[in-house]
């Protein structure tokens, strides 16, 4: 099944660098590397699509629904309940344990939380023995760990990761990419990899550069 | 997870950044709810003690100071009338009743006080034990009396003289307690009650005190009372009257206004100090609004620099699904949840004051406020923090609301 589609995307920041994207697709299950040199658009690609802007011209297509027509609101409720994004630098709610964040999704699209489903994620990361840690207890490594776990909790179709090793050193990077590439396979979930990071280029045998 | 839980921690987490907003909140509460206390318990004390006095007569001086001294006892008298130069105005038909109050000596800084059963009777007073006083030197004490001297019906009281050559006379008889009152919360608690004859020391009026064992209905009393005073000499610090209409004021002032005497209305003079007060109370409220507004800018402040800090959190919220709305409604709720703190620091600081102005008071006038009462008007008090935290916010929130994620996640980069 056909998760991710897009279709000659542009996007012109005001006054700045415009932008013409190659079409990708992704299939349910898969993976896709999108990789490429600073200042080739990469984050405005994963902005676009994930849905948190809209592009000028050309379309994207998220599990069957074109999400460039949605409004506003319809995109934020469509991104929580089908796109799980992992981010660079993984930011949490700091005032809440690992727990208590890995509950926000759920909260934010109504859904109800799903426990056992938290703890097998944590425990697949090797993270259940930090559920009841607060966030600013863990290291950079096991953050990246937590912010995935978070990025599946809704159980998403399309799960995005911009620059996701690009922080840690070469053990982490290898280890977050296995771990991505594994948890996106047994949720289901297409998996698509933004990054400049050439180091884990080999990895993937179905990448678009940039 | 919900809007209430996750506003309640962000709000504790860093609680300590906001600690000007909270302390000056609570400062500002504080005062307000001393004022609010203060104000309600002393009107409530004053009214208790006016009760069913309309009018007192004594000697001419400070109409305040005729007040204090001998319907809340807490001030020196004016001094002494004759009784029968009194006389003139408590048999005016104008007059519906009247308790005379002599006053003597001291036991262990408790007035004694010369008077008629009426007195008590006036302030509904009820018996802990023993009877009311019958004879002379006969006494019936309050129950502040009772605990603060230990004394109990059977005690013997030994009276010291008080500054006036009168007192030296009679200080060596003892009188006799028959009866302990029980509490009233008015000035009657600390007084120690005695037939009008003890204080004027003298035996032969036994005859009389005769009309004042009546005690079943005050009516009956003052009829009994009416004409039965006499003796040229007997001196008598103040009476407490209830007049029968309400030009009665105007009219026996118009009678006294020739004599050494004076009548004073307790209501007007509590109103005129009320008003002296008043300008005191002003200045404190305003300093206290004043205290509140910049707590309410401090936790503005506070609220306008976390919300940069936490702009990543903030667009996360956004990006996992959140409402743009859920932002502001966030931001709002976390004020709040920072004025409850002020608030109950407020109540706290409140009350402390309350006990210490208590204390003070106790020892001034052996006489107390009750510190650990809920007014109805601090309820209000708890409403103004929340909107204050609501209005300290809006902005905040508004911004909040409006935050461009996907800048501040390129920002990243």
């Amino acid at each position: 099944m056909m998760i991710l589609q897009t279709k000659s995307l542009r996007f012109a920041y005001q006054n700045g660098p415009s932008f013409n994207f190659p079409d990708v697709v992704c299939e349910q299950s898969e993976h896709l590397l999108i990789i490429g040199k600073s200042g080739k658009g990469k984050t405005t690609f994963m902005q676009l699509i994930g849905g948190l802007m809209k592009p000028h011209s050309g379309e994207v297509w998220v599990a069957g629904s074109s999400i460039s027509e949605m409004s506003d609101a319809a995109m934020d409720e469509f991104r929580g309940k089908e796109i799980g994004i992992v981010f660079q630098v993984p930011h949490f709610v700091e005032s809440l344990s690992v727990k208590e964040n890995l509950m926000l999704p759920a909260w934010l699209n109504g859904k109800n939380f799903d426990e056992k489903f938290m703890s097998d994620l944590l425990e697949r990361l090797g993270m259940l023995h930090k559920v009841d840690k607060m966030i600013g207890q863990l290291s950079s490594g096991e953050k990246q760990r937590i912010a995935l776990a978070r990025a599946l909790m809704n159980q998403p179709k399309l799960l995005l990761a911009d620059e996701p090793t690009s922080a840690l050193d070469d053990e982490n990077a290898t280890e977050v990419i296995s771990l991505l590439e594994e948890t996106a396979k047994e949720t289901g979930a297409a998996l698509v990899i933004v990054t400049h990071d050439f180091r884990i280029k080999n990895r993937f045998n179905h990448h678009v550069t940039l | 997870m919900n809007l209430w839980r996750l506003a309640r921690r962000n709000a504790y987490y860093k609680w300590n950044q906001a600690l000007l907003g909270i302390l000056l909140l609570g400062f500002g509460v504080g005062l307000i709810s001393v004022l609010i206390l203060g104000q309600s318990q002393l009107e409530d004390k004053l009214r208790r003690n006016i009760r069913n006095v309309d009018l007192v007569l004594g000697a001419k001086g400070s109409g305040l100071q005729l007040i204090l001294a001998n319907v809340y006892h807490i001030d020196a008298p004016t001094g002494n009338i004759n009784k029968a130069d009194a006389s003139r105005i408590i048999k005016n038909p104008l007059v519906e009743a009247y308790v005379p109050l002599a006053y003597g000596d001291n036991y262990r800084g408790f007035r004694i006080v010369g008077t008629t059963t009426l007195y008590p009777q006036w302030y509904e007073m009820k018996l802990l034990s023993g009877v009311l006083f019958d004879k002379p030197f006969e006494v019936t004490i309050g129950a502040e009396v009772a605990s603060a001297t230990g004394a109990q019906v059977g005690a013997l009281l030994i009276s010291a003289h008080t500054e006036d050559e009168q007192g030296a006379k009679h200080d060596a008889h003892p009188l006799q307690v028959v009866g302990v009152m029980a509490p009233c919360d008015c000035a009657l608690d600390r007084l120690v009650l005695t037939p009008l004859e003890t204080v004027w020391g003298t035996h032969e009026l036994e005859e009389e005190h005769a009309n004042f064992e009546i005690e079943d209905s005050s009516d009956v009393s003052v009829e009994m009372l009416h004409g039965k005073e006499g003796g040229a000499n007997e001196e008598v610090t103040a009476y407490l009257i209830r007049k029968r209409s309400p030009m009665a004021a105007m009219m026996l002032n118009n009678i006294v206004r020739n004599s050494n005497m004076q009548l004073a209305d307790p209501a007007i003079e509590m109103n005129r100090l009320n008003k002296g007060f008043g300008i005191g109370k002003e200045v404190i409220t305003g300093l206290a609004v004043l205290i509140m507004l910049m707590s309410g800018i401090s936790l503005f402040i506070y609220l306008y620099q976390t919300m940069k800090e936490r702009r990543y959190e903030l667009a996360l919220l956004r990006v996992m699904g959140g409402k743009r709305n859920i932002l502001f409604r966030l931001i709002l709720l976390e004020s709040v949840f920072l004025t409850i703190p002020g608030f109950i620091l407020g109540i706290v600081i409140s009350r402390i004051s309350m006990l210490v102005l208590s204390t003070l008071m106790h020892q001034a006038f052996h006489d107390s406020f009750n510190p650990w009462t809920v007014d109805i008007s601090e309820l209000w008090l708890f409403f103004c923090c929340l909107l204050l935290g609501i209005s300290a916010a809006i902005l905040p929130a508004w911004r909040a609301m409006r935050i461009d994620i996907n800048k501040i996640l390129s920002n990243d980069q």
